[in-house]
């Protein structure tokens, strides 16, 4: 079973897009880290909903120039770190993509760059607007950059001839090569530039807002927790492709059911309050240890599990953005993204999560936490938090979690093993080559 | 040796977790605390039953500006309101005057300016130091909702501070009702086609000003078109910053006797609406919702 597990594993790991994929994520890595420490300095530290902010009351002695200078240095930051990893990714995975075919990666990556900026493009209507569509650079929609690079990398590949890498390179062949990839790059960006003209055609009639609103009205935060657990699970599978983007749940902090349960609990003594089961509270307070996909819990369990230098240093580079509910560090570093080991552990387990918590809720364990937590809380503090300091929400939290890691180290261990097997095999396959 | 290696490397991975854990109970003391006492703020917040009125006096006047139209109110009723005055020097000082009695749920607050010099400038100034008033008045007060009236500039103060300032606050205060007389929202211009500066910010930030508010603006004339000051135009030109925007917008025209700009506030019909569509209590008992535009 095991073995099989293991085979399935690495035959999945073999597909050449899987290969790019855990290349560009590999490589973009340091930048979705850095993406993470920002988002979390801006919304923790420095928003007036920050958790940090709050709890050290940084209103009382900081002047508000400084933290919105603060502020607006991070979310510069995050702009053109997290905001910009579809642009990035795309880069990478083209010139891996072409490498891969032995093909002229340089060449590729360009055109991956300019790909994806002539699908962005977007014709003013007036003069003075942004011409471009900047959520489609950003991590939230990962995927499209991914598979735009890998689209270019093959475009490369049928279209371009090998080349034989050399250390040193003159003027002359570079433009050999430029002369030859520059008929692939112009067919590229004549083919983005079509595309490009049919989203300008939906967007001058509106249907991509009307799509997104109608996405977005889903995401209110009134549903029952059961409507909400299903569609959190399908958030978390976009999440998982890389594609969070067009249905972000985290945004639902306020509805007229939240208030109202708000206001039951600030006027009453008792926990009865009217929506007990109400989706976006329970999904806050036990489906995010450490953002989406509980990556507090999968963090622990590849510190138990890991042996290699680079997974603990994974481990502690992630520690402090992750306590923080931001994981894009990790899903890029693990990687988590595209990762069929962690798919089961990362969609499903929030589940469980979030049905037990209802179970909890229901027998009168724990009251539903009611009052609105800062940004950036802690994942085992929500709860604690949300009911006001009710000690068994903490236990039951830290319960949780100690499943949740528990459930995720069976798939770490065997995603390791995997890891481990496909080392051997490249340097096999390397040393094959050599000799 | 790889083994070793990798233990070594576990055993500093578990002491950053540690770390980790210790910072996170750290975390915990202060923000359990926390917690608790904005928990028990908003309790308070949701708990107060006063609805204060809120009036801002217009240019040139003083927090005293309102005196015979509060006594005008208390006339009609056996409940008085009790009346608060702030002043808000320059150098930011607040000082008060006045008093509100303890357990009256209607208190009047009159909010003055030292520098109460006309012009969009010291508009802007003005609603900066009013915030500070009505912030010190809602942490002091705790209450959670209020009713608003401003008296000429006062309007535009009003209108300024729902702009810019009310979002910190709307959480848990709500503005109910609001009330401006003669307010020149395009200064002394008698057609929109003329846009001051002001009156432009106003239309173009216009979205921030709650949608559940009702709005009442009076104005005043003397001759067919002025209030002997403020053109009609200008206090028409309102709609367009309130319209559409806002719950309900109603305005309405007196004449007669006290219409000039400055007479406005101690018209005796006035003070009858200010009665009849800003006042929650008259004569002790609970106004009417049927008399209000319905809200």
């Amino acid at each position: 079973m095991y073995k099989r597990l293991t085979r399935y594993g690495l035959a999945f790991r073999h597909l050449t897009f899987i290969r790019i994929v855990r290349r560009t994520l590999a490589t973009l890595f340091p930048i979705a880290l850095i993406g993470a420490c920002s988002r979390v300095f801006q919304q923790a530290f420095f928003s007036e909903e920050g958790f940090i902010y709050n709890i050290a009351y940084f209103y009382n002695w900081m002047p508000d120039k400084v933290a919105s200078a603060f502020r607006m240095v991070f979310t510069g930051l995050s702009r053109i770190t997290f905001g910009m990893l579809g642009l990035y990714a795309a880069m990478v995975a083209a010139k891996y993509t072409a490498r891969l075919y032995h093909r002229d990666d340089q060449m590729a990556e360009l055109t991956g760059i300019a790909a994806m900026l002539m699908l962005a493009f977007r014709f003013p209507r007036s003069g003075n607007t942004v011409p471009f569509v900047w959520s489609l650079f950003s991590g939230d929609l990962l995927f499209i950059g991914l598979l735009v690079g890998y689209l270019v990398g093959l475009a490369f590949r049928w279209l371009g001839k090998p080349v034989k890498f050399t250390v040193h390179e003159h003027v002359i062949t570079i433009r050999r090569r430029m002369y030859r990839a520059l008929k692939i790059m112009l067919l590229v960006i004549m083919l983005a530039l079509i595309i490009n003209g049919l989203f300008n055609l939906m967007s001058y009639f509106n249907i991509i807002d009307v799509a997104y609103g109608s996405l977005q009205d889903l995401s209110n935060g009134d549903q029952p927790a059961w409507i909400k657990a299903g569609l959190s699970f399908a958030a978390t599978f976009l999440e998982w492709l890389g594609m969070s983007g067009p249905y972000n749940i985290m945004n639902a902090t306020s509805s007229s059911a939240i208030n109202a349960n708000l206001s039951y609990v600030l006027t009453h003594n008792n926990w009865h309050v009217p929506y007990p089961f109400l989706g976006t509270t329970i999904y806050n307070s036990f489906w995010t240890f450490g953002g989406s996909g509980l990556c507090l819990a999968l963090l622990l369990a590849v510190a138990i599990e890991a042996r290699a230098i680079e997974d603990h240093k994974l481990v502690r580079w992630n520690i402090l953005p992750i306590l923080f509910n931001s994981n894009s560090g990790l899903l890029f570093g693990a990687p988590v993204l595209l990762n069929l080991f962690f798919f089961i552990p990362f969609v499903l387990l929030p589940v469980v999560n979030m049905m037990l918590a209802v179970g909890a809720i229901a027998l009168h364990i724990i009251p539903t936490p009611a009052y609105q937590v800062p940004i950036g809380t802690p994942g085992p503090l929500v709860a604690f938090l949300g009911t006001n300091g009710n000690w068994m929400s903490l236990i039951f939290s830290l319960l949780l979690l100690i499943i949740d890691v528990c459930c995720y180290l069976p798939f770490v261990k065997l995603s390791l093993k995997v890891e481990n097997e496909a080392q051997r095999l490249d340097q096999e396959a390397d040393e094959h080559a050599e000799a | 040796m790889l083994k070793h290696k990798a233990n070594a490397q576990q055993k500093k991975t578990y002491r950053l977790l540690i770390f980790t854990t210790i910072f996170l109970v750290l975390l915990a003391i202060p923000a359990y605390f926390w917690m608790q006492s904005s928990t028990r703020r908003a309790e308070q917040f949701k708990k107060s039953r006063m609805s204060p009125v809120i009036m801002v006096p217009g240019s040139s006047a003083t927090k005293e500006r309102f005196n015979t139209l509060v006594k005008m109110l208390n006339e009609d009723t056996k409940n008085k309101h009790s009346l608060l005055k702030l002043e808000v020097k320059n150098s930011g000082k607040i000082t008060y005057s006045g008093k509100i009695r303890r357990g009256d749920r209607e208190p009047i607050i009159v909010v003055g300016f030292e520098n109460n010099h006309d012009g969009y400038n010291n508009i802007k100034k003005q609603a900066k130091m009013f915030d500070s008033a009505f912030n010190e008045l809602s942490e002091e007060y705790k209450f959670n909702n209020f009713k608003a009236f401003g008296h000429s500039n006062g309007g535009l103060i009003w209108t300024y501070w729902l702009e810019h300032y009310y979002s910190d606050y709307k959480e848990h205060i709500t503005i109910k009702r609001l009330m401006t007389v003669g307010s020149p929202y395009n200064f002394n211009e008698t057609s929109t086609n003329n846009k001051t500066q002001m009156f432009s910010d106003f239309v173009d930030n216009r979205s921030k000003i709650p949608s559940n508010l009702s709005v009442i603006s009076v104005i005043g004339t003397e001759t067919y078109d002025s209030d002997g000051l403020v053109p009609e135009a200008s206090v028409q030109a309102g709609k367009y910053i309130y319209q559409k925007q806002v719950k309900h917008f109603t305005t309405m025209t007196v004449t007669g006797e006290d219409a000039e700009h400055s007479d406005l506030p101690q018209n005796k019909q006035i003070v009858n609406l200010i009665e009849q569509y800003i006042m929650d209590y008259q004569n002790g008992k609970r106004n009417n919702p049927q008399n209000k535009p319905k809200n």
